[in-house]
């Protein structure tokens, strides 16, 4: 018995799907459509465990340095990890001039977020606002999280006023502004 | 581990052996670890289902691989280990929607459609790793899709076989090559990961691509897919069955091989990579094809078919419903032809 069978017959789709497409253009053109404009991120969420990093203390040490470049090898995605399953399989060159930046002898602070070493991992501006529901309680301000994106993934700084005290890099697709061409 | 997918398959269906090849480069030599790769399924909505006059093939079949998968992995040794992948176009967000990434809701609707598949496949237990394909791409910004990539290399500690969609050859046969070289360098660059602009450029290739086709009647095979003669499932499996090459191969046999172990060849150079061994779908054209690099050493282009669409063995005979399963073991890949029991 064969089952999806192989179909031998039309139907006319091309004159039905031409007739919606007019009235799709005419919906687009009436809703002003042109450049697609993904969501310009605000405020950053933190996503589940399969998205992201442990939350490293700064500055690193080789250890945590080592952990960060593993998670980034598969991808920040734990699952692919326990099936050794690679997004990313020079995350350690690739990153390494970050992560010294981050690691000792430095202190990174939140300032140096804004410095030309950083901008040249983060060229964009940093996102003041992280919002993280694991947390019991919504951090003051002066103590809250901020974030900066390399161009993939966001790295999200925990600080203690002006000093940064932990990273934890995340994937949040959602809030990637992609460059596309217009429709 | 690869006696035991069989034997699980032949519980479920009559299997026909596609094509096998053994290597020792493909950088699984153990017997204990098993990759099992799931081809295009383009899924629809049962009403968008209706507008068409093909679709996914054997839904309850697939369903059935998809337990016995389960069943092999949860029931592997501490040593052992069962990988599922998913090859891209899972859903087939482009024809089921005009606004394909304007609406949420659309990857929702066509699951609704396929519940127990869809449970399946995206079940923890399975950890089904998801490729984005051209006609899925638009899961890229939902957060439910956000662990989903456009490459995988593996193994990952020592990559040796490159994992994606295949769609990316189509657009090199069509575009000029430096508009897409930083796409290049994404995907076969293991030092680069995508930044927003060219994710963005793929989104818009894929578009380019999908709007250019008319897939009213077809989505890739204008006729069955030909795979040369298969061998009974049952049958021992010898190193080498049914390869494509230069001086022997079946209509389409060779597609997409040349750009596929030149890209290899670039990224090898320029990247101090070590790539043998490509794994794609797109084509819905199961086969094992294989070509010499300039060091001499085989370069291996795996085309894992689909679950859509036909095939037919060139030894005659009348056309199936495509149904492939293709798997990686002990440095020997596998594509399997599934049909329902009779």
């Amino acid at each position: 018995m064969r089952c999806g069978a192989i179909y031998a017959g039309t139907t006319p789709l091309r004159p039905r799907l031409g007739f919606v497409c007019v009235i799709a253009a005419l919906l687009v053109g009436l809703a002003g459509c042109g450049t697609h404009q993904a969501v310009s991120c605000r405020v950053i969420p933190v996503p589940p465990a399969d998205s992201r990093s442990d939350r490293m203390p700064l500055p690193l040490d080789a250890d945590a340095g080592a952990k960060l470049s593993r998670s980034l090898t598969y991808g920040l995605n734990r699952n692919n990890e326990a099936d050794d399953v690679g997004a990313n399989a020079n995350a350690a060159a690739q990153y390494r001039g970050l992560l010294d930046l981050l690691s000792l002898p430095h202190h990174p602070t939140l300032q140096d977020l804004s410095s030309p070493a950083f901008q040249k991992w983060f060229p964009g501006a940093v996102v003041q606002q992280v919002v993280d529901a694991r947390d019991t309680s919504t951090p003051a301000q002066e103590h809250g999280p901020v974030a900066a994106n390399d161009g993939a993934y966001w790295w999200i700084f925990y600080r203690d006023r002006d000093q940064l005290t932990g990273v934890m890099v995340t994937k949040v697709n959602a809030c990637e502004n992609l460059t596309e061409a217009k429709r | 581990m690869h006696e035991r997918l069989l034997e699980s398959l032949l519980r479920i269906a009559d299997v026909r052996l596609v094509a096998c090849y053994t290597n020792d480069q493909f950088g699984f030599a153990s017997d204990k670890r098993l990759q099992v790769f799931i081809p295009d399924l383009h899924l629809l909505s049962a009403a968008r289902r209706a507008l068409y006059t093909y679709g996914t093939n054997c839904e309850q079949m697939l369903v059935d691989v998809l337990r016995a998968l389960m069943d092999l992995k949860t029931a592997a040794a501490p040593d052992e280990n069962v990988t599922v992948f998913h090859i891209g176009d899972y859903l087939d967000l482009w024809r089921e929607s005009l606004t394909p990434g304007g609406d949420a809701d659309v990857p929702g609707r066509i699951k609704r459609d396929h519940e127990t598949l869809a449970e399946l496949l995206e079940d923890e237990r399975l950890n089904t790793h998801f490729l984005l394909g051209n006609h899925d791409f638009e899961l890229y910004q939902l957060s439910a899709y956000n662990r989903w990539e456009r490459r995988f290399f593996i193994p990952g500690s020592a990559p040796s076989v490159m994992v994606l969609h295949g769609d990316y050859f189509d657009w090199v046969e069509r575009e000029v090559p430096e508009d897409i070289r930083d796409v290049a360098v994404y995907l076969f660059g293991q030092s680069h990961e995508a930044g927003s602009p060219v994710v963005g450029k793929m989104a818009d290739l894929a578009r380019k691509y999908n709007s250019e086709k008319d897939y009213s009647q077809q989505l890739q095979l204008a006729k069955p897919a030909t795979l040369g003669t298969a061998q009974a499932g049952d049958a021992a499996v010898p190193r080498e069955y049914n390869v494509q090459r230069v001086n022997q191969t079946v209509d389409g046999g060779l597609q997409f091989l040349d750009i596929a172990c030149q890209e290899c060849i670039n990224a090898n150079r320029e990247f101090g990579t070590n790539l043998k061994t490509v794994i794609i779908g797109h084509t819905h054209h199961a086969r094992i094809a294989v070509q010499e690099m300039p060091d001499g050493s085989p370069f291996t282009l795996v085309d894992t078919g689909a679950w859509i669409e036909n095939c037919v063995e060139s030894s005659g005979g009348p056309a199936s419903p495509n149904a492939q399963i293709t798997a990686l073991s002990a440095n020997q890949v596998r594509i399997y032809q599934l049909q329902p029991k009779n």
